[in-house]
């Protein structure tokens, strides 16, 4: 058919497409160096070198929370031959069953081509210093298996299990979330060690080395000039006193609770107990695929952090609060004396009151915890002729308790916290189709009904009454190495309450401690310590009423502020307030004077679990 | 015995050059490249797979020379019915194929069990068929458009049958089918406006299988296209085969590495079929690489001779086309290895390692040294006896 100009132009276009391809070639094989040097990728591996984590300190510059080394042993399964496995089981504190098991997963993870029979992987996690200081002197007979050292955390102290957190291996959500994680990385999972983690972790490091093509190390990569040391995490200090944070929870011991404690002219956190608690020891390698469930099911949840995730009424500690803002909103004069009759009585309520002198004032009812006149005073706020309707009454109400940090998180760099609530008008709408007053709501005033806080919140209430009228976010953390602490806790939070109107009720709260008959907290008293607190008994539908207690000493210039929630312990006189009065004088004088070691011991052998348990099994029997 | 091999094996001795060193170089790099596989599959066997692709080669030169024997004129006679095979082979593959590699082109034979690619028959019938309607549509002055219709209609059969699983054959085929329909001297007009179709079609397709499942292999296009397209500096999980293969190159250098010292075929997935002209590239260096591409070229450039001396439009078609395709094949597959293409899975014609692909490449060469050597036989018989044009083709044509 001979050739025509189509066939021409075809041969010519592949020609060209050929002489694109030459070009290519001479491109990538003689002038282009950069994928000669990519190539080098293949014969290379990183390895990662762990870093420590930082150590964390108490106030005083104890040491609570180290380090210790454990041993992975890592197998390179094409280099493992017959063996003692009775020995081996030994030495690893394992039984032959055990072995096996491991053995299987290896074989499985080789089948599934997850392994190489080349590469050294993990055979078994973290066996203690002590074993493995006798499995080294026998490794030799075990061809095939080395150890890896890893780090993890040593506790010098059997407390603050809540303030610590953990640490434990990360999960696939978390290396999704932080590009830092690699599986098999630890990372602090809650408390402190989560709060801090950026700080804590420090920095992995990294060292390179040769790779035969089936991956075998061959030596390290241009003489480790590639390599880079681990940098060790920041050590923290944290804002506890251990030994106050022991004293603590020995005394809270046999009890369901908890007891915050600040420093009110910084938010610092001097102690935060949560009954009943555990050792935090229980929580490393090894022991802890053991004990988390043990601790998880526990009915008490040890696991819980009381202090800031239990919401409570908190009963007549209420009460300060409903006198400030009533001294705020004028509805209250401080030297008017008011009638107890022995109950609170309204058209259709009846509130009853406590046995105390009659009549009463600001002080003394603050002192005496009278329902009645607090009460009169609710209904004054709620009533206001100022505002239209209770509805307004109650915004106003709510507005003054959120400028104490109620109803919300309070901000603290704990790891989990709660809001606790307080009801707004919408709920009463809701709860009372619309047809709601103050005296539907009444039991407010006296911290019942639906108002619920958290044992953090009342200590910061108790911190604000100490600074009359101000707070500090509460924090843990006192200083970082090398950083400083987030401003967030420099900021002073000023209550809607002019801090004239502290004076009075400050007062009131001393006067329940140094008052005669009728006054609620004299067991609180302490020598030579003018202590000013006030008593709350929480009703609650669970049981036996909360014994509360809230309190701040010395009154001038305070130096602790402190809030005590024990739950169905009964009235607030009779186990909180106690139980406040003893960390207090355990904090400020480092000893429990001779006059007081009868409420020390009554405390500490105070076991109201036990009553508790007894009482539901004779439910139970009945 | 040796007059009969004379008289057998005939045909364009470049050609023959061409074939004898792909085949060596098939040997050479399959061995190499197959080292590891076999030592795993084959217990130690490390020259398991090399023996396989020679006896594959032996078998394929013997069909060859068998093919190259065969008079065209029943090639073409037999071309409609190769076709409606090839088609219903690739209709059962479709709906009952053997998933491999997540493509499904592979079809058993009941009883026997070989596996083998129905797609790389249809590929020589479709070719055969566009030549021959072609040739019988040749006419003076006169565009072939009556061509057109037949051709596009069997093409779109045979390119939606195959597209779905493999979609680099699929164009391959639309590709050279237009080629020989712009030679075949089919008018601008109607070949503009086909591929404007084509066009329109993948896009729709593309577009939809982005939103419905029914494409399954869509998502690997995507990918593949993506990888190709974005920025080169990155090296990700998803563009690692090509990385590798580049590495492959780079390395190799000017002179290689030398045989069987790849050190690339342990990265490389599939170093010994689709990225095979990454190892020859690395062990024999530029040199290596360059015989190879250059090695296609001859061929096509002998094509063009064949078809020039040939007086007789259906072999000279079918050269053509043939030729075409295993050439496109080649380049298709080296541009993956170099980075001119997105990763695709076209064998490298008699190189790469597999049956099926060895066996009907050399059925192509076959075809078209049987039209060289209807050509060389003219060349000879215009001296003898002038010329016997009754046994012409053109007799057959209407």
């Amino acid at each position: 058919m001979g050739s025509n100009n189509r066939t021409i132009l075809i041969v010519i276009a592949i020609i060209l497409v050929g002489l694109i391809f030459i070009g290519k070639l001479f491109m990538l094989q003689v002038v282009d160096p950069s994928y000669k040097f990519s190539a080098e990728s293949n014969t290379q591996r990183k390895l990662t070198e762990f870093a420590a984590r930082g150590l964390i300190y108490d106030r005083n510059k104890n040491l609570v929370v180290a380090n210790q080394a454990t041993y992975d042993i890592m197998i390179v399964p094409r280099e493992v031959t017959p063996f003692d496995s009775t020995k081996f089981c030994n030495l690893l504190g394992i039984d032959k069953k055990h072995l096996d098991r491991l053995f299987a997963n290896v074989e499985y993870n080789i089948q599934r081509r997850r392994i190489s029979t080349f590469q050294p992987s993990l055979f078994f996690k973290q066996l203690s210093a002590e074993k493995h200081t006798i499995l080294q002197e026998h490794l030799y007979k075990f061809p095939g298996f080395f150890t890896r050292r890893r780090t993890v955390r040593k506790y010098e102290y059997p407390n603050a299990a809540h303030i610590l957190g953990y640490v434990t291996e990360v999960n696939d959500a978390m290396i999704e979330r932080d590009s830092y994680y690699r599986a098999g990385d630890y990372a602090g999972i809650s408390g402190i060690e989560n709060t801090y983690e950026k700080e804590l972790r420090g920095e992995k490091g990294a060292r390179y080395i040769l790779v035969d093509v089936h991956g075998r190390e061959k030596g390290s990569l241009r003489g480790g000039r590639m390599d880079s040391a681990a940098i060790a995490g920041k050590d923290l200090t944290i804002s506890i006193d251990i030994d106050l944070q022991a004293y603590g929870e020995k005394i809270m011991q046999n009890k369901t609770g908890a007891i915050v404690a600040l420093e009110p002219s910084s938010g610092e956190i001097l102690s935060m107990v949560s009954s009943p608690t555990y050792d935090p020891s229980l929580l490393i390698g090894r022991n802890r695929s053991e004990n988390f469930p043990v601790l998880a099911h526990d009915t008490l949840s040890p696991l819980l952090n009381r202090a800031t995730m239990s919401s409570y009424p908190p009963g007549s500690t209420f009460k300060v609060l409903m006198a400030l803002m009533a001294l705020e909103e004028d509805v209250l004069d401080p030297s008017q004396r008011y009638s107890c009759i022995g109950a609170y009585y309204a058209p259709g309520v009846r509130v009853s009151c406590r046995p105390h002198y009659n009549p009463v004032n600001l002080v003394s009812s603050i002192a005496n915890s009278c329902n009645s006149h607090f009460c009169e005073i609710f209904r004054n706020v709620i009533d206001n002729p100022k505002y239209a309707s209770p509805s307004e009454g109650l915004s106003k109400w709510r507005e003054y308790l959120l400028s104490y940090g109620l109803g919300e998180r309070p901000g603290s760099d704990l790891f989990n916290e709660t809001s606790g609530f307080l009801p707004n008008s919408y709920y009463y709408d809701r709860i009372y189709n619309n047809v709601w007053g103050s005296l539907t709501v009444l039991s407010l005033g006296i911290g019942q009904g639906e108002v619920l806080t958290t044992p953090l919140q009342m200590a910061n209430v108790a911190a604000t009454i100490a600074n009359r009228g101000y707070y500090y976010t509460p924090r843990i953390i006192k200083d970082i190495e090398g950083v400083t602490i987030p401003d967030k806790f420099n900021i002073r939070h000023y209550s809607n309450v002019d801090s004239a109107h502290y004076e009075p009720v400050i007062e009131g709260m001393e006067q329940s401690i140094l008052g005669d008959f009728g006054s609620t907290a004299r067991i609180a008293q302490i020598p030579g310590i003018s202590v000013c607190g006030k008593t709350g008994t929480s009703q609650n539908p669970h049981g036996e009423n909360h014994s509360v207690f809230i309190a701040f000493a010395p009154k001038e210039d305070p130096e602790i502020a402190i809030a005590v929630f024990v739950e169905n312990a009964g009235s607030g006189s009779s186990v909180a307030a106690p139980i406040a009065s003893l960390i207090i004088e355990q904090y400020l004088n480092s000893e429990i004077h001779y006059t007081r070691r009868w409420v020390e011991e009554r405390m500490l052998n105070l076991n109201i679990n036990e009553k508790i348990a007894e009482s539901e099994n004779r439910v139970e029997q009945e | 015995m040796k007059e009969l091999l004379n008289r057998m094996v005939k045909g364009d001795a470049y050609i023959w050059l061409v074939i004898v060193v792909l085949a060596v170089a098939s040997l050479l790099s399959v061995y190499s490249a197959t080292g590891f596989l076999a030592y795993q599959r084959q217990g130690g066997n490390t020259s398991h797979y090399m023996f396989w692709q020679m006896l594959s080669l032996g078998l394929g030169v013997a069909i060859m020379i068998v093919v190259s024997n065969i008079s065209s004129r029943y090639i073409a006679r037999f071309s409609v019915l190769f076709l409606y095979l090839s088609v219903l082979l690739l209709a059962i593959t479709l709906f009952s194929g053997v998933n491999l590699n997540t493509a499904t082109r592979w079809l058993t034979i009941p009883g026997i069990g070989i596996t083998f690619q129905p797609s790389e028959i249809a590929k020589l019938a479709i070719i055969v068929y566009v030549a021959r309607v072609l040739a019988q549509n040749q006419q003076e002055g006169v565009a072939a458009d009556a061509a057109f219709k037949p051709i596009v209609f069997h093409v779109a059969i045979v390119a939606l049958l195959i597209f779905s699983e493999n979609l680099s054959t699929a164009f391959l085929v639309v590709m050279v089918s237009a080629v020989m329909m712009f030679i075949g001297r089919v008018s601008l007009k109607l070949l503009f406006g086909s591929g404007v179709v084509v066009a329109i079609f993948l896009g729709l397709t593309l577009t939809l299988a982005s939103h419905v499942d029914f494409l399954p292999r869509a998502q690997t296009w995507a990918n593949r296209v993506e990888v190709f397209l974005s920025s080169e500096e990155q090296s990700t999980a998803a563009s690692y085969q090509s990385d590798q293969s580049k590495i492959a190159i780079a390395t190799g250098g000017i002179l290689g590495k030398g045989p069987g010292n790849s050190v690339q075929r342990n990265f490389i997935p599939h170093p010994y079929s689709d990225f095979i002209y990454a190892i020859i590239a690395e062990e024999y260096g530029f040199g290596g690489a360059f015989l190879i591409l250059f090695c296609y070229l001859i061929l096509l450039g002998r094509v063009s001779v064949i078809v020039r001396k040939s007086d007789r439009t259906f072999p000279a078609f079918l050269a053509y086309g043939l030729g075409l395709m295993l050439v496109s094949q080649a380049f298709l597959n080296m541009g993956v290895a170099i980075g001119v293409f997105p990763v695709t899975g076209q064998p490298l014609p008699l190189v790469s390692l597999g049956t099926t692909s060895v066996l009907f490449t050399c059925v192509a060469f076959g075809m078209i040294l049987g039209a060289g050597r209807a050509t060389l036989k003219e060349e000879v018989s215009e001296d003898v006896e002038s010329s016997g044009n009754e046994e012409y083709y053109e007799s057959e044509e209407k």
